[in-house]
């Protein structure tokens, strides 16, 4: 009877995780991210030609944007892309169905760990992951943390399992290798994760396990191989706070610079490390990038609180305990890379964090529990679900793709529509403050890889990891991406598309421009995009034909 | 080494936390101090009755002193710029859920419990004790550091060292008036929640205890202390 009660829960844990992760998982968030953008698009070149938009044969990391972003979720979806075609819930699909593997694999984890006294405990800890606006968040629109994460617990169950059977360490160590090219926290996470599973399941020496190694090895081969160029460490070096901890370490005084410099270090390491495990960060205010948050809603709900310092609590008294000693250990490394960028609290990289903290909130509530009349208890309970659930309902559902809308690529489709009606016009995107137009044009209007990757030729394919710039000028079909050249592009015929800064009242007076179109965020209140007409002629006969684009003309 | 009053004396000394409410504030400073010290009392003693009532009547005076030297904040009132987005709020949602959209967005209750919550994760932020609230200080506060970030373990330690002590627990539920008075009353108190101080000395030295046991260790510690104090004490200085 309790063996069937576990499964029902769990049954209805994994309808809610369906739910969450795929109900309008095209429509919610509104819009195209641009790095959605490239992910559809790279995918759908590599379906069609075997390579990427820059024409790289099959890359270790995708150059898209100048990222160099990792690979793994990009060649998935081209395989969607086979039998899909290019849309956004094909490049959405993926990380949804990640975000209900990985409760899945919460719950076998937390059974193997024996971390709970009762079963149903283990399906709660399932049910509070899953239910986080974390996860919720990082499954429906953000892609590659969680399609890692999910690869990494399955790589860790299989861990567990091989304490009593040797030959689940082969799998195991090919998804841990797998998963550092998911996500690039993965890089760092999987080194330190490793030794620790070796302490937590006692050294072994079976040839299981070096076979395992040797294949870890091969397959982390090719990023090897490329590690010491630029294109690598891109990402890593951009975001670490190398710049703020040189600064910091001249303010302090009388102290020469090889003490000024680790100081400068501790306090930034530290200060960053010490937010992922704040209350405030962690249920109240959450990730600060509007992009990579939802309004009015952190990392978890703000009850949670008090079940979590219960269980920080119960993770010191029970610290001898070796499944205790491995959540607190796979606490601390999950917030590690994420620690080592400049982000105040960048939810994506501390991803893998959010299973211990799941534990740990539910080690807390199994102590409230055990001290709270059953009634009592039980309509607490029923009162945090329900009030849980309206605000996830109000966050997500409500706000999310109204306020968001414009930081989630909004206003990119209706351009890309316009501009493919109008094949006779010339249009001008200004790339000054506008993300990156050419990948969501190239995405909404599923150009012809072929046509983009002509664009780049032999050198930038031999220097694809070691020249890491990003040019954001493209010219293709009826449009051209670049900042405005005031001096020449009033007076050709096009249509010049801005942000509402772009083009001052005065300016267009000032150059005879029209306002041809507006388009504005769902809420009907910011304006996202400007559209003016030139005239190059009016604007010739003012300046009596002074500029040399005059004659020309 | 047999000093039980060193490591409270170093948790006192190195701190800028306490010169801040002595320069201040003179009567705040001698109260945080006095509190502190009878609070440790308490605790090395086993928190005997009388002591106890001491303690409470000390710390009464220093919440008393939280909420006439804070700004007060008004949980419900509204600039023009919050009104609008409440408004815009109100209409994202259905036509039909629009009860409950005004319910959660424009209810003086709702904005009043957020407002309460805000105030008191404010507080609940170990960053703001130990790291001058970096990174993610508010713009509306010159944040400073009240205790150097070594201490951060000690302090951990010693609370959880204390906590285990069935008596102690009692006292510990103390702390959560200031900070439910600040979540009544708000922040805006250039002194920053000076209740909890004693708590947080107290704890910290409990916790460095154990290292005065081991000359080399805590001398070690001193040097370490030293450096980062003075590193707290640029970054105060430098504007």
């Amino acid at each position: 009877m309790k063996k069937h009660l576990n499964t029902l829960l769990l049954g209805l844990v994994l309808v809610a995780s369906i739910f969450l992760r795929f109900y309008k998982l095209a429509e919610i968030p509104g819009g195209v991210y641009v790095d959605e953008a490239a992910i559809g698009y790279n995918a759908l070149s590599l379906a069609e030609t075997g390579k990427d938009e820059f024409g790289k044969n099959y890359p270790i990391f995708f150059r898209s944007l100048g990222t160099y972003s990792s690979p793994l979720y990009v060649y998935f979806v081209s395989i969607i892309l086979r039998f899909r075609e290019l849309d956004i819930f094909s490049v959405r699909i993926l990380s949804a169905a990640s975000g209900v593997i990985a409760t899945i694999f919460v719950y076998l984890i937390t059974r193997e760990l024996r971390l709970f006294k009762s079963n149903p405990l283990q399906v709660l800890v399932s049910l509070i992951f899953t239910t986080f606006p974390w996860t919720v968040f990082t499954s429906r629109g953000i892609h590659e943390p969680m399609f890692a994460f999910s690869l990494l617990l399955a790589g860790a169950w299989l861990w567990l399992l091989s304490e009593k059977r040797s030959l689940y360490a082969i799998p195991s160590l090919v998804l841990f290798a797998v998963s550092t090219y998911a996500y690039q926290a993965e890089r760092l996470i999987v080194w330190l994760l490793v030794p620790i599973l070796f302490w937590y399941t006692g050294r072994r020496r079976t040839k299981y396990f070096a076979a395992g190694i040797i294949l870890f090895l091969l397959i982390q081969l090719p990023q090897i191989l490329i590690s010491f160029t630029p294109g690598f460490s891109k990402r890593a070096s951009g975001l670490f706070y190398l710049e703020t901890i040189k600064e910091q370490a001249e303010k302090i005084s009388f102290l020469p610079s090889f003490l000024t410099l680790p100081l400068s270090f501790a306090r930034e390491f530290g200060g960053r490390f010490l937010t992922y495990l704040s209350p405030r960060s962690l249920f109240f205010e959450g990730d600060p990038d509007l992009q990579r948050s939802l309004p009015e809603l952190a990392s978890g709900y703000s009850w949670m609180v008090i079940p979590y310092l219960m269980g920080c609590y119960l993770l010191f008294t029970n610290w001898r305990k070796k499944n205790v000693k491995l959540i607190t250990f796979l606490a601390l490394i999950s917030i590690t890379p994420a620690a080592l960028t400049g982000d105040p609290f960048a939810s994506l990289r501390a991803l893998t964090f959010s299973f211990p903290l799941a534990v740990v909130i539910t080690l807390g509530t199994e102590k409230i529990r055990d001290h709270t009349p059953r009634l009592l208890f039980s309509f607490l309970f029923l009162g945090v679900v329900v009030g849980s659930g309206l605000y996830l309902w109000r966050s997500y559902f409500i706000l999310l793709p109204n306020e968001r809308a414009k930081a989630w690529g909004y206003g990119f489709e209706e351009l890309a529509e316009r501009i493919a009606k109008d094949q006779g016009t010339h249009y001008l995107i200004d790339q000054t403050r506008i993300k990156p137009a050419y990948i969501e044009l190239a995405f909404y209007w599923k150009y012809p890889p072929k046509e983009l990757q002509k664009r780049w030729g032999q050198e930038t394919l031999k220097n694809y990891y070691t020249d890491t710039k990003f040019d954001s000028y493209y010219k293709f079909a009826n449009v051209e991406t670049r900042s405005v050249i005031w001096e020449e592009d009033i007076y050709r015929e096009q249509i010049i598309v801005g942000d509402k800064f772009t083009i001052s009242e005065e300016q267009a007076k000032e150059h005879f421009l029209t306002k041809v179109f507006e388009i504005k965020d769902k809420l009907d209140e910011e304006v996202i995009f400007l559209g003016y007409q030139t005239d190059p002629v009016k604007k010739c006969e003012f300046t009596r034909f002074a500029n040399e684009r005059c004659k020309k003309n | 080494m047999k000093a039980p009053y060193v490591p409270l004396l170093i948790t006192l000394v190195f701190n800028l936390w306490v010169w801040r409410l002595f320069g201040e504030n003179l009567l705040v400073g001698c109260m945080v101090f006095v509190n502190t010290l009878m609070l440790n009392f308490l605790f090395l003693k086993g928190t005997p009755l009388r002591n106890l009532v001491w303690f409470l009547v000390g710390f009464l005076i220093l919440v008393v002193l939280q909420v006439t030297t804070t700004e007060r904040v008004f949980l419900t009132k509204l600039s023009a710029d919050e009104q609008r987005i409440i408004d815009l709020r109100v209409r994202e949602y259905p036509i039909y859920k629009l009860p409950i959209g005004y319910w959660l967005e424009a209810r003086p209750e709702s904005i009043a419990v957020l407002r309460i919550q805000r105030n008191i994760f404010e507080n609940l932020d170990p960053n703001l004790y130990f790291f001058a609230n970096h990174p993610r200080q508010r713009v509306w506060v010159k944040e400073f550091e009240k205790f150097p970030y070594i201490f951060l373990p000690f302090f951990l330690y010693g609370l959880y060292f204390l906590m285990r002590v069935p008596q102690n627990r009692g006292v510990f539920l103390v702390f959560l008036v200031p900070l439910l008075v600040a979540g009544f009353i708000g922040n805006k108190n250039a002194l920053g929640l000076f209740p909890l101080f004693p708590l947080l000395a107290v704890s910290t030295a409990r916790g460095l205890e154990p290292l005065t046991k081991h000359k080399r260790l805590f001398t070690g510690l001193l040097i370490l202390l030293l450096l980062v104090f003075i590193q707290a004490y640029s970054y105060e200085k430098t504007p």
